[in-house]
Formats: structure tokens, sequence, C-alpha cells
């Protein structure tokens, strides 16, 4: 906009002066890196090849004759990276300019800390790392970075919509990734179900997505591990940052306390702006929505050998609403969701040598949801409160020889879950509540070895075991005929049950979990890879809703529940282009779990002592082809990819009708999309301007739609058969954003930046979900679409060095 | 859930909620089973249809199962059978009625020799309710329900009730409500006739003649190639309304269903739970009787799945729908599906009279923009019709004169059914 601005500026300047005497611009144009002349590299000035356009020569020089006044140069030359600049001529005028080459560039899309071919020479598939500034350029809705969101412009990352509260990846549910902070889990990746993502954006510093082959040093969850690494503080400069959108401010200032030894960043961001809802409409009086998050990060040098890391972070988030269905058997008028994230960890980092060192990390993570129903007449609350709390201790060793790496490791985590709470308050009617606590023990023991066997053939061999213990005090019923493989977990079914005391193991689990990469070049830009994983979960959420809410029940492994195990079989071809500009890679995949967790109908897990007599076992499979390709360098980035994927569930524990579901066949699970394709560009137009589009197609979810209507009680009711039969239409939006950098184009210390985003720029009313409901006598069918309407929003960040 | 999305709006006006238009072509056969045991004296009924879809277009079609036998089983010991009044609908002995503490099963045989049977539900007690306040409510029902589309102002109804301690409770709440009606008939291209209109017999080209036996129905002619039938007159059509000839109340039922477990406040005083909307129809009184039941654990948790998916359907993170299995099944057949829940309850039941004075603004009889029809009973009529009565004229003459029989234009009887009474209700005011 600004440039045709300037250029109409120009034409009418230019017109207006059109008597004076011409001057003349030349120069040289040289590589940066090589200092050689680059020839035919074409200068334009004002944009207008024909008339003031050249070419340089051998030497690389060139001469343009022009007037006075300002002109806009534009030099470019085929594996060079443009040049523009704006330049006043008042006379006879020099301007050399040194190119550098796409090549040399560093990788703007996925790129890695180690060197600059990771992607063909790493042993490991399936590894994705973002670069927080490619993320930062991208739309995001409503004006937030959100990671969450981001994540799935990758292939093989999916959703159940707009409103999902976490991730699928590669066919697993949102609670088979393990998603953590500076090494604390974080249970709750989503402010306000599911629109925002937790992470402070400000403050993180790198992202590590394994959905393949995941490194021996992570356990504990199925499908994969997002690794996300907050920002170490600057130990020598103060610098602060932040910014304001309509919905959230943030702040962020890492300071050194000692220079050069001990620094501090501390970053938080809140979301109070619900009384902007108020005044927009009187019927809102009775919302309340906030969310704020903050981390704190301290970073030590003790000495050229030793460093301690402490981490804090802490999240709260508060919904409220008169409309929200309460909490099922309270009275109330209205319900609050409420959740609360307070993680805390402690790193010692010690170095005995260059090649060897130690890595000690001790963490605390403790996560709170709570529903809170407000009682009619006497505004009382009562609360229902989750409330788990994870203390972990891990330990390790890494040695790194010539042509190998060996990592060892051990970790040891306690999990104290108190998996609901009814507090009454004052209520006349409410008792008091409570679930029985669970106490779990998971340890566990890895060994990694990643060698280059030659010039061609890397291989990486992990190897971890992880042994689970339940630990009392607990009840744990007996029921008929277990351990024949047709137990029918009911309450009709019980025949005895057992007390374990505080600390005795009421059930043990345990075993290998294999984890295998090979990596094969073929010739120097090519490589095949092979990767083969087990994964074994003891922790899960259980839930019978599309998306879990955050208030959904985490469960550990006792004796009827049984840990889910997942394998994984893929491999891939990956192809670099020469100098690194392009990539290429296609992976499959098998990936097949066992003791999946499903629901009967009717199931309710709300303080439910045995929610194993709501549970249905079952298996997982899920398959799929992923092909990406990416533009790494240059003014125009991103990338293209396309993906099939399949999931599919199958529970047959009896014949009864309540033991099945689908009839025992194989059904779709809610976040089956079998087609998904999506495009992510960035433009950069100089160090001011960047234009970012994201394209997202995706085959509709699956659901449940009536097989037709019955008359029951004087009313039509739908009537429901076999699960997720249905689709969905077909999902696609695209979303812009354009990056404004510090417009002023001053170097001051203080710098300011707008982002202008509008998501959903076509405006496509995307279904979320189809639901039928009865009203009066009568049932009607509804789509319900979250953004169904662009939705523009501004955003202004500043930094402050 | 969906004040998330009124939050989005207000935002950016982003979120919404569309009518959806899908042609389910349904090819469902469904035997659906509705019967409940109560211990008051009142009529004990079984319904049985068949909801299915049309072979041919899909269209969803509800048939009565008819010619069945139907026997409720008392402490697996006692066979009580009922008999068919109306078709599909199986009356139990006008002297039974359940008790709490005993146990009750339906069998049942269809004519084509099936036979089911339902699971054994015993009669538990229910606490009686203590008291009932109404607030009258401007949004008393929701957007989605309101009536025409618009009209949304009816009283609250709470109840206070004690949960007792020594036992699992579980609950459902009903309601009827009893409004006085004037007008007890309607005839679409025809006349009211209390006697029988005598076939082929005319006033040559002017009238058609009454009988003498008892008739109480709409006479609608038909032409036919009789000498003398009066001109039968179908365009535009047309249609009379008579008043009743006795007092009579007509009978509003709840549809929404709503049920409760004690399970987080077993033994606690329950204050100001919401048990029924009742529409502000009139500015009369009304008589309301609510229904505190019984249910059993098993019954519980049908009816909370029904309601779950098909009132509180539509939140961002709904359960998916499950297949409705009842506590009745076919013998011999683990795989057919018959919907529907027999169960027994204890009603309490409480009649509350709305006197509707603390009103605000008119109620939806009186919202005719043409303005009120001065008739008595007109404000009801309207506000169930959505339309004024016409009585049949006396000048011009009607469409179908008739000729004898008692001066026109005659009254309706008031016929007993599921809608209306010509019996005074229990606790009603004159």
């Amino acid at each position: 906009m600004t440039r045709i601005l300037s250029t109409l500026l120009l034409a009418l300047i230019s017109g207006v002066a059109s008597a004076q005497i011409l001057y003349t611009l030349s120069g040289t144009i040289r590589d940066s890196t090589s200092n050689q002349p680059v020839v035919r590299a074409a200068v334009v000035l004002d944009y207008d090849k024909s008339a003031t356009g050249t070419y340089t020569d051998e030497q690389g020089r060139y001469s343009i004759k022009t007037r006075m006044g300002q002109h806009i140069v534009v030099v470019r030359s085929i594996g060079f990276v443009p040049f523009r600049t704006t330049i006043s001529i008042r006379g006879n005028t020099t301007l050399d300019v040194r190119l550098p080459s796409v090549a040399s560039q560093l990788e703007e899309v996925v790129v890695t800390s180690k060197g600059y071919d990771r992607n063909v020479r790493q042993p490991l598939l399936g590894v994705s790392q973002i670069n927080i500034a490619t993320l930062k350029k991208m739309p995001a809705a409503l004006g937030e970075v959100d990671i969450m969101r981001s994540l799935q412009m990758l292939p093989g990352v999916t959703s159940v919509g707009e409103a999902a509260n976490g991730v699928n990846i590669r066919g697993g549910t949102t609670d088979q990734n393990l998603i953590l902070m500076d090494d604390t889990p974080i249970f709750n990746p989503t402010h306000m179900f599911g629109l925002f993502s937790v992470f402070p954006p400000d403050a993180v510093g790198g992202l590590d997505l394994y959905k393949g082959n995941v490194p021996a040093r992570y356990g504990g969850r199925a499908a994969s591990v997002l690794d996300i690494s907050l920002r170490n503080p600057d130990l020598n400069e103060f610098k602060l940052s932040g910014g304001a959108s309509l919905v959230a401010n943030r702040l962020t200032i890492e300071t050194p306390i000692i220079k050069g030894k001990l620094g501090l960043l501390v970053s938080g961001r809140g979301a109070f702006n619900d009384f902007l809802l108020r005044l927009a409409s009187k019927r809102l009086d009775d919302i309340r929505a906030k969310f704020g998050d903050g981390a704190a990060k301290l970073f030590w040098r003790i000495d050229d050998r030793n460093t301690v890391t402490a981490m804090g972070y802490f999240s709260q988030d508060l919904f409220q609403t008169n409309l929200l269905g309460s909490l099922a058997n309270v009275n109330a008028i209205n319900t609050q969701y409420a959740q609360q994230t307070a993680n805390g960890m402690v790193r010692w980092f010690h170095a005995f040598n260059p090649r060897l060192n130690l890595q000690t990390t001790a963490l605390v993570a403790q996560y709170i949801p709570r529903i809170l129903s407000t009682e009619d007449s006497t505004f009382n609350k009562v609360v229902l409160k989750q409330s788990l709390l994870q203390r972990q201790i891990k330990s390790n060793l890494n040695y790194q020889l010539d042509n190998q790496k060996i990592e060892i490791g051990i970790s040891g985590t306690h999990y104290r879950l108190n998996p609901g709470e009814l507090i009454p308050g004052n209520s006349l009617a409410v008792n008091y509540q409570r679930t029985p606590i669970e106490n779990a023990l998971e340890l566990g023991i890895h060994a990694e070895d990643e060698m280059s066997v030659s010039e061609k053939l890397a291989v990486s061999v992990g190897l971890r075991y992880s042994h689970f213990l339940s630990l009392g005090p607990s009840v744990v019923r007996r029921y008929g005929s277990e351990g024949t493989g047709g137990a029918v977990y009911d309450i009709t079914n019980v025949v005895d049950s057992v007390r374990y005391g505080a600390g005795q193991v009421a059930s043990q689990y345990g075993g290998f979990e294999p984890r295998l990469g090979l990596r094969y070049a073929v010739g120097a830009n090519s490589s095949i890879k092979l990767g083969y994983n087990l994964m074994r979960q003891y922790l899960q959420v259980i839930t019978n809703t599309t998306t879990p809410l955050p208030t959904s029940r985490w469960k550990t492994s006792d004796t009827h529940i049984q840990p889910q195990v997942s394998q994984l079989w893929s491999a891939g071809y990956f192809h670099n282009s020469k100098n690194n500009i392009f990539e290429l890679s296609a992976e499959v995949y098998w990936r097949s779990t066992q003791h999946i967790l499903d629901y009967k109908p009717g199931a309710d897990f709300l303080l439910q002592p045995y929610p194993e007599t709501q549970l249905l076992p079952g298996r997982s499979k899920a398959y799929g082809l992923e092909i990406m390709m990416a533009k790494k360098k240059g003014e125009l980035t991103g990338w293209i990819n396309y993906t099939y994927a399949r999931t599919l569930n199958q529970v047959a524990e009896g014949v009864d009708f309540q033991q099945q579901i689908n009839g025992g066949d194989w059904y779709r699970a809610n976040y089956d999309r079998p087609h998904s394709l999506n495009i992510s560009l960035n433009i950069n137009q100089g160090r001011h301007h960047s234009f970012s589009f994201n394209f997202a197609y995706s085959t509709g979810r699956p659901y449940t739609a009536p097989e037709g209507f019955i008359r029951y009680q004087g009313r039509t009711y739908p009537y429901y058969d076999e699960r997720n039969q249905y689709r969905l239409p077909d999902y696609h939006r695209l979303d812009f954003a354009w990056n404004i950098y510090n417009p002023s184009m001053k170097n001051r210390r203080w710098q300011g930046h707008w982002t202008f985003t509008v998501y959903n720029l076509y405006g496509r009313r995307n279904v979320y979900s189809i639901f039928y409901r009865t009203e009066g006598q009568a049932t009607n069918p509804y789509r319900l679409s979250i953004f169904a309407a662009p939705i523009p929003s501004l955003t202004y960040n500043f930094e402050f060095k | 859930m969906r004040a998330f999305l009124v939050f989005l709006l207000a935002v950016g006006l982003v979120a919404c909620v569309d009518p959806e238009d899908i042609g389910l072509n349904g090819t469902n056969d469904i035997l659906v089973v509705d019967g409940t045991i109560t211990n008051l004296a009142e009529p004990q009924i079984v319904r049985l249809n068949r909801s299915r879809a049309d072979r041919l277009t899909g269209r969803f079609g509800t048939v009565p199962v008819t010619k069945a036998t139907v026997e409720v089983v008392v402490d697996s010991a006692q066979v009580v059978a009922a008999h068919e009044t109306v078709d599909g609908s199986y009356q139990l002995p006008s002297d039974f009625k359940g008790q709490i503490g005993h146990a009750y099963q339906l069998r049942f045989s269809l004519s084509d020799g099936s036979r089911y049977v339902s699971s054994q539900q015993i009669m538990q007690s229910v606490p009686s309710i203590s008291q009932v306040s109404a607030t009258f409510n401007l949004n008393s029902l929701s957007q989605t329900t309101a009536i025409d589309g618009f009209f949304r102002a009816g009283h609250d109804l709470f109840i206070d009730f004690q949960d007792p301690v020594d036992q699992r409770n579980y609950y459902r709440w009903d309601w009827n409500l009893y409004e006085k009606q004037g007008w007890c008939r309607s005839c679409v291209q025809g006349v009211y006739a209390v006697n029988n209109i005598l076939p082929h017999v005319y006033i040559p080209y002017r009238y058609y003649v009454s009988g003498t036996d008892p008739y109480e129905d709409c006479f609608v002619p038909v032409q036919t190639h009789d000498v003398g039938q009066p001109i039968v007159v179908d365009k535009p059509p047309y249609v009379y309304d008579y008043v009743c000839r006795t007092q009579c109340w007509e009978i509003l039922h709840n549809y929404d269903i709503n049920v409760f477990d004690d399970q987080y406040s077993n033994g606690g005083l329950s204050l100001g739970r919401k048990v029924a909307q009742i529409p502000f129809y009139t500015h009369e009184p009304c008589l309301v009787e609510l229904r505190q039941a019984s249910l059993s654990a098993s019954a519980y948790r049908f009816y909370k799945l029904l309601q779950d998916q098909s009132q509180k359907s539509g939140g961002l993170a709904d359960t998916p729908p499950t297949a409705l299995s009842g506590n009745v099944k076919k013998i011999g057949s683990v795989t057919e599906t018959v919907v529907g829940y027999f169960t027994a309850s204890a009603v309490s039941s409480f009649r509350y009279w709305l006197d509707r004075k603390d009103v605000v603004g008119l109620p939806l009889g009186a919202t005719d923009p043409n303005g009120p029809s001065g008739l008595p009973g007109a404000e009801l009529f309207y506000a169930l019709q959505l339309r004024q009565p016409i009585p049949e004229p006396t000048f011009p003459p009607p469409n179908v004169p008739i000729w004898g029989g008692p001066p026109r234009p005659p009254t309706a009887i008031c016929v007993s059914s599921d809608t209306r009474t010509p019996y005074k209700p229990e606790g009603w005011r004159d």
C-alpha cells in the first residue's frame, strides 16, 4: 500500500519536474560472501523496467540516468536475495550493493539448530521443528500467536475443529500427546475451551514436535511429544517487549542480574477484556471470560562447566455463563469453569569435559480444574474440583563421540491424583463427596545411541524400560470371570473387593519400549529413513465428549484399566535440493494401539469411584501418507503438504449391546479426516513488511446422525444407531496476515510493529457440528459454525532494548 | 457452551447456529413402548407404536400397534391384563394402581406372535413437594422454544422438597396445566351436527335434514349425484368453531424431560428446583398439577441419556449420541432394538393455583395484531390456535344449511381425552 502510494507520488513529482537535469546513478553489485561481481543482475528504478531498468555488466557494474529526487532502487538476480532501498539523488551518485545468496540464508521454515540438512542426515523420522519467528508471522485467530493452531498446518496434525481442546497427531487422541514446557508437563494446552493455547508466545524459544520416532528419553504418552522450550534470558542486555490485541495484553522482561552470569526472564499475558462484552450487549451481562498465564525463567552460569536453570509457570482460566449447561444434579443458576496450572522446574547442567555432560532435573506440575455451580436463592458456590500433581526427578548422561552420541538416563515420577471432590460450601442440599485419591509411581530407565555406521548409514537405537506401580490406599473390586478375558465390569458382577494399605502396590505394569531409527543416504541430497516406536501410557483422560473438556477426568492405570500401548512403524523419503532451498519429504506410517478407552452409552465419570464400570477398552489403528514440500529460503518461503490419514477404533468386549460399539466392527474415530491439504506462505518484502497466507483444507470429521425418528411420550425424538457414520461438510479456510515491522524505519531503542490479520478471509461457514435438538414436540436439525465470518484483528507489539 | 458462542458473537459476529437442511433418508422400523405404572388412582396406560420411515420416501411416520396382548405382572405372581381403548393404547383395569415396594413387569405379545418382556421395576417411594412458588418471567421460554417464534413470557414454577436420607433417589418432574376452555369443536369445510344428518334426504337445493339420533360430530358434506342436494361449497376453505355445551378444561402437558439424581445431595433440602414453565396464554387463572415421580436407577439413566442427546445437544463438546436401548427386550432376540422404558413410579402431585396476577404485558391470547375478538374464551383459543374463533354465522346462512335439530349454531360437547376434560379438576377454583 505504502509502496503504491509512494509510486504515485513519485509519478506526480516526476511529471511536474519533467524539465529537470538528469544525473547518473552507478555502482557495482557483488556477492556478499565471495565478493565476486554479480553478472546480469537487474537494477530497476521506481519499478519502471522499460524506462529505467538495466543489467550489470561482466564486472558487475551498472549505470542509470535519472532525475533529481527520491527513487526506489531494486536489485535482483537469480539465486540472490533481492535488495531494495530508497535513495535521494541530488547529483551523480554511487550505490554499491552486496547481495547475499539465497543458499547462505538462514532457513526460515522448518529449521534446526543442528546443521543445515538435518532433514536428510538425522536418523529421526517425523520430527518437525518450527521456528518461532515463522510462527509469529503466521496469521492467528483474533491476533493471538497460537502454537496449537499453527501446528495444525503441519502434516499429520489435526483436530476435531476450531473449538478443539488439543490436537490429534497421527491418529492419537489429545491426551496421547506429551506436551512439555521446559520439561514440565502441560495437561491442558488451551485457554477458553480451545480458543487459545496456553504457551506464553513471547517467552517460547523453540519447539520440537516428535510425531514419528520419539527419542528414548521421552515416555509416558502413546502418540507424540511436543517439546517446547522457553528462551533463556539474555545475560548481557536488558530487553522489554510486549503487545496488545483485542483479546490479551502481553509483557516480557529480560534482565541480567549479574552481567554474564545470572539473568531473569519474566513473561506474562492477561485477557481481562470481558467488560467489552457487557458494553456490547445487555444479554451478555452474566458472562465472565478471563485468562492469564505467566512464566519466569532464571538462568545462572555458575562457571564454564555448571549452569543452573529454574523455571516457573502459572496459568489460570475462568469462564462463566448462565446459558451453559450446569453440573448435572446440582440445582444451579450458573456455572463457572475454572482451571489452574502451576509448574516449576530446576535443572542442573554439569559438563565433565566437552564430550561428557550430566543434566539433572527436578520438576513439579499441578493442574486443578474446577466446576463452580452457583445455587439459586443462596448464591452459594458448589465446587467440583479435580487435582493432578506430578513430581518428577530425572537425570541424563550424554556422551559425544566423533561418530556417535550416547545417552543414558533414569527418571522417577510420582502421580497424586484427586479425581474429584465435591465441596458444598454452605449448601443445604449438596453433601461433601470425594473419590479415592490415586497414587502411582512411574519409573523409567533409558539408553540411546545415535551413530554413523558409514557415510551412507546412520542409526539411532534407543531402549526405554518403564515400570508403573499403582499404589494404595485403595479399594479394588473383583469382578466375576476376571482373567478369562470376558469380564464384565458392572456393579451386578462384583464378587469381592480388596483393600490395599498406604504404599501397597495394588497393580503394576511394565515393559520395554524400543525406539529405532535408520537413515540410508541415496546420493548426496536424498535419504531413506525407517523407524519403529513403542510407547506406553499410564495416565490418560477419560471422557465421553468429542473433544475433552478442560475439566475431563484424568485416570492412572489400575487393576482394571490397562496402560495404552502404541506401536508405530514409519518409513520416509527425504530430498533436499542442491542449495537446500527446497525440501521434499514423503512419509508413511502405521500405528496400532492397544487398550484405548471408549465409554458405555450414558457413561458418567464425575465422582465415579469405579470408572471401569463406565468404560469399554478397545483398540485403535491409524495409517497414513504425508507429503510435504517446503521452500526454506528466499523472499517467498513456506510449505505445502498433503496428508491421507485414517483412524479407526474397535470395541468388542462382549456380545451384549452395552459391551460393544457399532456391533463390534471398526468405526471411525471422532477425528478421522482422510484428506487434508495445508499451504502456508510467507512473503518478505524487505525488512519492514511481510505477508503471510495460510490455507487449510480437510475432509469433514465424522459425526453421528439419527437413522430416523421415534414418537415417544408425545414427542418426536431422533433415533440413533451406529456411531460416526456421517461426515460433516469439508473444511477449508484462508487466513491472511500483514506484518509491518518498525514503521518509523528508524533504528531506535523502542521499536513497534503491527500485525493485521484476517482469519477465514473468504468467510466460509465451516461446520463445527451438526446436531439435533428436540424442541416442543419436534426435533430440529442445526449446524454450528465457530468462525462463520472473516475475523479481522490488529495487534501491536513492541520491543525495547 | 452456547454462551461461549455468544461471546464470540460479541467479539466479531462470528459464530452462528443455523438451521440445517438435511434430507434424512430414514430406514428404521422400531417398536416404541411407553408405559408407566403410578400409585395414583388414574388411568394406567401402556402405549405401543411402531415408528418407521416410509420405504419409498424415507419420511418419518408412526403407526399404533393394535391387537397386542398386554399384561403387567405384579411381584412375579399376579397377572393383570390390559385392554385396548384407543388404537395402540392399552389400559389396565380402572381399580388397578401401583403400590410402593412392589415389583412390576410388562409382558406383551404382538399379533404376529412375537413376545416381549420388560425388566422388573420396583416402585420406589417419593417424597412430597413441600412448597411451590411461581415467578413471572418475560423470557421464561427459551428462544428456540418460543411460541410462534416470538412469545416467551410465562411463569417459572419452583419447588422445594426434602430428599430422604436413607435411600438413593431418582426423580422425574412433569406437569399438567388446566385452562378453562370455552370452545369445544372446530369443523373444517362443514358444520357441527348434534344429531345425525339423514343421507340422501334434502329440502331440495336448500337444506340437509337432521335426524334424531345423537351424532355430536362435524358434518362435512360430500358431493353426490343426488338430485336436490344443496350446492357443496368448498372454496374458499372455511372453518366454524363451536362453544362448549358444558364446562370444559383444556389439559396441556410438558414435553421436556426433567430428571434428577440425588447422588450429590442425598438427604438434603432441595430449594428452588425449576420444574415447570407455564406459558402466559391468557389473563385467566389456571391450575397446574406438578408431578414429582420416583424412578429406578436404570430408568433414570435412560431418561438422562434421552435428555442429553435431544435437549442438551449443540455444545462444543457434545457426547456423540448412541442408540437408546430401553428395558424391553424381544424374547429370543438380542439384536432387535425396542425403544422406550417401562417404569413404575410413585408420584406425589401438587396442585398449584396460578392466579396470573403478577403478569406484565399481554398474554399470547391477546397478541392478535387485528385486536381482540371480544368473544368469551377467545384468548385461550387464540393462544392455542393462533387465530380468533369463527362462530357459525346465522345470517348470511352457513355454507352447510341444516333443517331441524337444535337451534343453530349448536353447542359442542366436551369430549374427555388426554388433552381435555369435562370434569372439574381437583383444586380448581371457580
